[in-house]
């Protein structure tokens, strides 16, 4: 934990409010090398702000591309196992990098690193390591937590909730608050979201998702019932809705004050405050999640968000590693501190972040980087619904889960 | 119209509220985003709705002027000109001969065209990705003209076959007789008469570039985008809500030239299916 | 037309969907008989992350590791392997699993409601079944409300048709990645739908709550989006019904009714059948509305199916798999449509 103390008493924390307001100013970007960088990457305000100072760096001679796009899932793993791949760097995240990683289409990146180390301050602790290899250098960092209405949980004398049983209990005293429509909101209604939402419950729960050794799915034990139930009790102090309901309906609910207590990613907190966005400005309150067990840990997982640069690129790693580089340097995030959760020590920590940083002293691990999570998080996501539903007993639809799960990972190689 | 064809009152009634629930139907979801379009987002997403908030052009700002949407603006009306064009040129002969051809070739290649109608886009794309990739192809204007074009083709050939056989053969083989090659014959017999059939299979032509997303969005890269692709991107930004409203303001922008289009073609539209020279 | 002449008019045409339809079916159907991996091993990784605030967190595991070649590329392997794709992604063994299972349900509606629940607890089938649901249930619906927005349009007056048309057309021109979300918005919790039904006293309505509800959604939306297609092809249609034709059956005595069914009908045929046609491959690929509409528990389509596989699992080879039956299924349903086209072709004199 010393890291840590150090860092957030070197950290003045901010206590107002201030929004998205990307300064493009003060560019100065001065690379050396001439040629063409195309940079593919997922799309959000912070990638679309770091894209913007990728290509600031173009000049006659260099040219500088980023795609910004919400397919990418889909367009890097082909493109990295093409014979060669028309983009040299691309963002990714924790569950994204182990399908590259594992395959062996990421180039190690240590050579690099300790070549530029010095010019653009990359720190320790913005490298992904796999072995001896790194394979990534992250530049943000992010966490569900609970959101919750302060007003309305002081009206009733509700304390915020520690454990999920504390959160249904809280819910079943607003049973009838006309305020609210529903007590509660998770992201229940994308397939990825809701298996992530198991996920981050199931391993405080204690459980396995995966066989280290034999990689047979293992998430259908006692743990999966027990988490698969909670999400089922949860759901029923959500929307009828719900399950069509995404991150976006949650967030809006929550905006819009139509419900108690939501599960939400920590790196949009300031938006609940923004008078453009939000009805509940200075009334959301934020926590750490609740934990699954009353003596257990919290049930939320770290992730992060990082630059690769696969083997097969028909680009210069050098010039593209300078290029990604000078797009997060430590002047980047002074100038736009309050956008993100950023990993560098230059970042001055808001009151948004409080909950964050409360997640990580009570210890959550990061999201499991292993390609077989990544599968199995979408064979949960597709399946689990029915039990939510009712359609189908817990147990059902976690064969039904470990069965999408055996297949794919038996595809893929993973399982013989 | 003859008298006698005067529909009674109740008819003509019903007829009309028909078809005032559908335009209002068919309008209601695109009033609304409309309307949206020009609110922050609070407003537009606002618990209750309300029919009437603040007014900004904030939206249309950020996606035009800051997010420099006129550059994929510029993308969508090369690709879809070209490819609505070479797609009818090489399609209207096509047809043509299926309408007039008797041997069983015609059917096996119509029911061939079926099949390639049926495949999804998305499973093109795995052959597509690693063919252009290679032979560097990718994300350039022709490739997706070419993509578009050859994916429109069965579609286009089965509807203009329709058309074609619904033009009387007496009077192209009367070309025929005089002397014409079957060429001639179609360019100087048929093609006059054709138009009403292009005017409409070239409106869906058009529709299949503009509103391309998948193939479009994952052939090109980030500045050679259409504006459908564009679009896609930010209308998965539900997580940012002020992204999403810049997405909404794309996406009215982008209807508004259809429908210009359609209202200013619409004489042409409505005359080319009326000329009368489609006789049953 | 002689062979010659027709192969040089539908040579460019041809030419382009050979090269960039065909030959990447081919590429599909090979796909989908051959099986492919990097080849990996698992070994004992030590990964270390950053949490947040400088700490990180070292985690030991067992992970899948490509082993690499002499040059240090990964190894692909690949595998033949027949129908074995296919017989997975339809999930054949499962579902003769499902109908030899003895059932002890005490009468047979109970036993064949049981047995379909099973049927449609596999994902193939499950997608199958909403998917032909889906097909069945917007085809007449949208050639029902094409058909009368053609003959109601029709009747308007001249200065009114054109842009009676133009609104007729936007379900059908505006992309349905954005109409789709249109749709979805108006149909939310709190959305301008739900709070108009409950300001007139309708009650609190959950339109995605359960299997009847969302269904109903998703097929309304379908009809919206296909029937100004249906539409502007029968109006032009009937541009073309001879009035000659009209006006001699109203002499003869016939009523309004049976001039359209006698004459306007029977012309109209031939567009028609394209029409359904075309919608029938159209529904068969339902995608956007399952997929904006998160309905996935309780209405799936095989063109979902492709696309999961393709785009989360990135496995080719099942999104292959899957493609291979979309075609074979479509082909079968299409039979009718083939075998009328088949007779018309040498029917033509």
């Amino acid at each position: 934990m010393k890291p840590l103390r150090t860092w957030l008493a070197s950290a003045a924390f901010a206590a107002t409010a201030s929004f998205f307001s990307p300064s493009l100013a003060n560019a100065a970007c001065a690379i050396e090398g001439s040629g063409e960088v195309n940079v593919i990457t997922n799309f959000f305000p912070t990638l679309e702000l770091l894209a913007a100072k990728m290509k600031e760096c173009a000049k006659p001679g260099l040219k500088v591309e980023v795609k910004l796009t919400t397919e990418m899932k889909t367009e890097i793993p082909r493109a990295f196992e093409a014979a060669s791949s028309p983009f040299d760097g691309a963002a990714v995240a924790n569950s994204s990098i182990v399908q590259l990683q594992s395959k062996g289409q990421l180039m190690p990146l240590n050579d690099l690193v300790a070549k530029y180390k010095d010019t653009y301050k990359i720190e320790d602790q913005m490298l992904i390591r796999f072995g001896d290899d790194i394979m990534a250098v992250a530049f943000m960092a992010n966490a569900q937590i609970l959101y919750y209405r302060k007003d309305i949980l002081e009206k009733h004398g509700i304390a915020v909730p520690t454990t999920y049983d504390e959160l249904l209990a809280a819910c079943e005293k607003l049973k009838g608050d006309p305020e609210v429509d529903h007590c509660f909101s998770a992201a229940y209604g994308n397939s990825w979201e809701l298996g992530n939402e198991f996920i981050d419950i199931f391993v405080a729960m204690g459980g396995q998702l995966a066989d280290p050794q034999t990689s047979q799915a293992t998430f259908n034990g006692p743990e999966g019932v027990a988490t698969l139930e909670l999400m089922a009790k949860l759901a029923g102090y959500m929307s009828p809705n719900a399950l069509a309901i995404d991150f976006g309906g949650v967030k809006q609910e929550m905006q819009q004050g139509r419900t108690a207590m939501a599960f939400l990613w920590g790196d949009i907190a300031a938006s609940m405050d923004n008078p453009e966005e939000s009805k509940v400005v200075d009334k959301v309150g934020l926590a750490v999640a609740p934990k699954a067990k009353a003596d257990g840990a919290i049930s939320t997982l770290f992730w992060w968000d990082g630059y690769v640069i696969p083997k097969n690129l028909d680009g210069d790693p050098d010039l593209t590693f300078q290029v990604m580089m000078e797009a997060i340097k430590a002047e980047t995030v002074t100038e736009n501190n309050d956008i993100t959760l950023w990993l560098r020590s230059n970042y001055k920590p808001t009151k948004y972040a409080d909950a964050i940083v409360k997640s990580v002293e009570a210890g959550a691990p990061p999201f499991p980087m292993t390609p077989q999570v990544d599968l199995a998080i979408l064979a949960l996501g597709e399946n689990i619904g029915d039990a939510i539903a009712g359609k189908e007993s817990a147990q059902q639809s976690l064969d039904d889960a470990a069965k999408a799960y055996t297949r794919a990972a038996t595809d893929a190689g993973y399982l013989k | 119209m003859s008298a006698s064809d005067r529909l009674p009152l109740w008819l003509k009634s019903l007829n009309t509220a028909g078809l005032g629930i559908w335009l209002f139907v068919a309008m209601f979801p695109f009033l609304w985003m409309f309307l949206i379009s020009f609110r922050l987002p609070v407003d537009a997403f606002s618990v209750p709705p309300q029919l009437f908030a603040p007014f900004t052009l904030r939206n249309f700002y950020g996606v035009w002027v800051t997010d420099g949407f006129w550059r994929y603006a510029v993308n969508t009306g090369v690709v879809t000109v070209f490819s609505v064009v070479i797609s009818l040129a090489i399609a209207c002969p096509a047809a043509y001969a299926l309408s007039r051809y008797r041997g069983s070739l015609g059917f096996w290649l119509l029911v061939a065209a079926l099949i390639f109608r049926a495949m999804p886009h998305v499973v093109l794309l795995t052959a597509y990705r690693p063919a252009f990739f290679s032979l560097g192809i990718w994300s350039r204007y022709e490739t997706l003209i070419i993509v578009l074009t050859a994916i429109n083709q069965p579609f286009t050939i089965w509807m203009m076959r329709s058309f074609f056989m619904n033009i009387p053969k007496e009077l192209d083989e009367a070309a025929l007789i005089d002397g014409c090659s079957r060429f001639q014959a179609f360019r100087l017999a048929i093609m006059p008469v054709m138009w009403p059939g292009v005017v409409t299979a070239a409106l869906f032509a058009f529709l299949l570039s503009y509103n391309d997303f998948l193939i479009s969005s994952q052939l090109m890269n980030g500045e050679m985008q259409t504006m459908t692709a564009a679009l896609g991107n930010y209308m998965g930004q539900a997580k940012h809500l002020d992204k999403l409203m810049l997405g909404i303001a794309g996406a009215v922008s982008v209807t508004i030239p259809v429908i210009i289009l359609i209202y200013l073609f619409q004489k042409q539209i409505v005359a080319g299916m009326t000329a009368g020279a489609v006789k049953g | 037309m002689r062979t010659g002449t027709f192969l040089g008019f539908v040579a460019p045409s041809v030419l382009s969907m050979l090269l960039l339809i065909a030959v990447p079916l081919v590429g599909v159907v090979y796909l989908a008989l051959y099986q492919s991996h990097v080849k990996t091993e698992m070994v004992e990784v030590r990964t270390k992350v950053p949490l947040f605030g400088g700490l990180s967190r070292d985690q030991v595991s067992y992970v899948p590791q490509a082993v690499l070649d002499e040059d240090g590329r990964p190894i692909r392997v690949w595998d033949y392997v027949g129908m074995q794709n296919l017989a997975k992604a339809s999930e054949i063994d499962e579902l003769g699993r499902i109908l030899t299972k003895p059932r002890d349900e005490a009468s047979l509606p109970d036993m064949i409601d049981s047995m379909y629940r099973d049927i449609t607890n596999l994902d193939f089938w499950s997608a199958f079944e909403f998917t032909m649901i889906y097909v069945v249930a917007t085809t007449p619906l949208m050639l029902a409300v094409g058909f009368l927005l053609a003959l109601a349009v029709n009747r308007a007056t001249e200065q009114l048709k054109g842009s009676l048309i133009f609104v007729s057309l936007l379900p059908m021109i505006v992309t349905p990645v954005v109409s789709s979300l249109a749709v979805y918005w108006l149909f939310l919790d709190n959305a301008i739908v739900a709070t108009v039904l409950r300001e007139l006293g309708l009650g609190r309505i959950y339109f995605l709550k359960d299997a009847v509800t969302i269904r109903i959604l998703i097929i309304a939306y379908g009809v919206w989006y296909a029937a100004p297609f249906a539409f502007i092809i029968l109006y032009a249609g009937l541009q073309t019904v001879p009035k000659e034709s009209l006006e001699a059956a109203r002499v003869d005595g016939a009523t309004r009714w049976q001039a359209i069914r006698l004459v306007t009908i029977p012309h109209l045929m031939p567009l028609f059948a394209v029409v359904v046609l075309i919608h029938l491959m159209d529904a068969y690929r339902v995608f956007e509305p399952i997929l904006v509409f998160n309905s996935r528990v309780f209405a799936s389509s095989l063109q979902y199916l492709v696309y999961i596989a393709m785009s989360f699992e990135d496995n080719i080879h099942r999104a292959a798999a899957y493609a291979v039956l979309t075609v074979i299924g479509i082909v079968i349903l299409l039979t009718p449509v083939l075998i009328s086209t088949w007779r018309e072709q040498r029917s033509t004199p």
